[in-house]
């Protein structure tokens, strides 16, 4: 065994680790060098040790109680959908939610109100258009630049499992039978005059909570539209924006320091176990080749 | 599980996740923002918890590690630099060298905390959450492996260079308890 091997070996023992083939190789180690058993007692020792020093933290009494508060009316659903969502955003909301609770009934009062106005200015079809919950604006904060993040799948070894090496539907539907275990069909924007240019997967360590998503680029030789798809359950859009399956979402990433990025802007939908993004929202067409491989059907309007 | 069973155990684990925003973020005003948005991420989609894999705290985690790394990813696109959070191998002992061998007798380990407190610090937060979930979460490499959503193979080697840094650091005062640092004795077979 080189250096290296012994000092793994090492390690994985004090960890208690091993498979039987190690503990084999240990042993027969050992009775070589009796002295290593000072290197496992070592190494738990630091064990021990990093566990006293990085467990010495505990939260703060006020944080206790902020998160203790977060229950009952802070984890309802935002009132409007529209609202934006995110770290910046959420506290503030909830505590306007909060405050406003008490007041409740007489908000409700001034709404019916409202609404009775509303009606009777309104042809009941217009009602039914403004009330339809086909689609959602919302302004997500902490949700992953699509382009950034698809570059870093496409070039960082660390975050992609398998590099964007793929190029038929064919071969994209295998491998993700056959490795993940999902039954999706690859979506085909070839009636929009766009073609699957590559695909591949990636592990989202950073941003996204350890998603495993499957990122497709197609080109019309002019233009290069995205899809990603991933698991709505660790799908951070399922929980910055709680995605509804039957709605058709046009997510907004909100940044702290710089605003809204209408730049980066996707389309994004919910069937069954999966999410699907759209990318970008800018395209022509986009909204048209998002409803062609499954978005529900909206306006051009409505979006606006 | 309801949610007011759902809460009661999502903040059993409130200091655990704490710990890790603490090491992610280095802040205790960030770890608290980390904490808050995390929690409330998980209380909104309670409802969609399934209680497998782990239970409730391997979950937090990985909304936390979600919350925390978008929020780099969105300041590394930001005019404001944000901390490297990637780890420089070159910088490190990588898992390849050998541990340096010890003479621990004389180790007093109750001096090594300060040391060993300022060498944590200097990991990467890569290496720092590692490190916590196997120094005080006491998980195995498996589970660490289901959080960081990264091959076991991965935690080992990250776990690995982490320690062995560590080991680096510690040297001097190693040095200062009259302690024999011996190099390599684990000699190539």
């Amino acid at each position: 065994m080189s250096p290296s091997e012994i000092a793994n070996l090492l390690r994985t023992a004090a960890d208690e680790e091993m498979t039987s083939e190690q503990s084999q190789r240990l042993e027969a180690h050992l009775e070589a060098h009796p002295a290593d058993r000072a290197i496992i007692d070592f190494e738990r020792r630091l064990r021990e040790a990093v566990g006293r020093v990085m467990g010495a933290d505990e939260a703060p009494e006020s944080l206790r109680d902020e998160v203790v508060s977060l229950g009952g009316a802070r984890v309802e659903p935002l009132p409007f959908e529209t609202a934006a969502v995110g770290p910046g955003a959420a506290r503030p909301g909830v505590r306007e939610g909060r405050r406003f609770l008490p007041s409740g009934l007489a908000a409700g009062f001034l709404l019916l109100i409202g609404a009775a106005v509303v009606i009777s200015v309104i042809s009941p079809r217009q009602l039914f258009e403004w009330f339809r919950p086909s689609q959602i604006n919302v302004d997500v904060e902490g949700v992953s630049g699509f382009p950034s993040e698809h570059h870093r799948c496409a070039t960082d070894e660390q975050y992609a499992r398998k590099k964007f090496n793929i190029h038929s539907a064919e071969e994209l539907e295998s491998h993700l039978r056959n490795d993940f275990g999902w039954e999706v069909e690859v979506p085909d924007l070839s009636a929009f005059g766009y073609n699957l240019l590559d695909a591949g997967d990636c592990t989202m360590g950073a941003g996204g909570s350890g998603v495993d998503s499957i990122h497709l680029r197609y080109s019309n030789d002019q233009n290069v539209v995205s899809v990603w798809i991933e698991h709505s359950l660790p799908s951070e859009l399922t929980h910055s924006a709680g995605l509804k399956e039957g709605v058709a979402y046009r997510i907004v990433p909100l940044d702290r320091r710089m605003g809204r990025d209408e730049d980066n802007a996707y389309f994004a939908w919910r069937i069954g176990e999966y999410v699907f993004r759209f990318v970008p929202a800018s395209v022509d067409r986009s909204r048209e080749m998002a409803v062609g491989i499954g978005m529900p059907d909206v306006t051009p309007s409505d979006f606006n | 599980m309801d949610r007011g069973e759902f809460e009661t155990k999502a903040l059993e684990h409130l200091d655990a996740v704490y710990r890790m925003a603490l090491q992610l973020s280095r802040r205790p005003e960030d770890a608290s923002d980390l904490v808050q948005e995390t929690f409330l991420k998980a209380l909104r989609a309670a409802d969609r918890f399934e209680p497998k894999g782990g239970g409730i705290r391997p979950w937090l985690f990985k909304i936390l590690r979600n919350v925390f790394y978008s929020r780099v990813v969105k300041e590394q696109r930001g005019p404001i630099a944000s901390e490297n959070i990637h780890f420089h191998p070159s910088a490190r002992p990588g898992p390849d060298e050998a541990s340096p061998a010890w003479n621990l007798a004389a180790l007093n380990w109750e001096q090594v905390d300060d040391r060993l407190k300022t060498a944590i610090y200097s990991l990467s937060s890569e290496y720092r959450e590692v490190l916590l979930l196997w120094g005080v979460e006491g998980m195995k490499y498996r589970e660490i492996a289901l959080i960081l959503d990264v091959p076991i193979g991965t935690v080992m080697s990250r776990l690995f260079r982490a320690r062995a840094s560590l080991v680096q650091e510690l040297g001097p005062l190693a040095a200062e308890v009259g302690i024999r640092l011996e190099e390599g004795s684990s000699n190539a077979e």
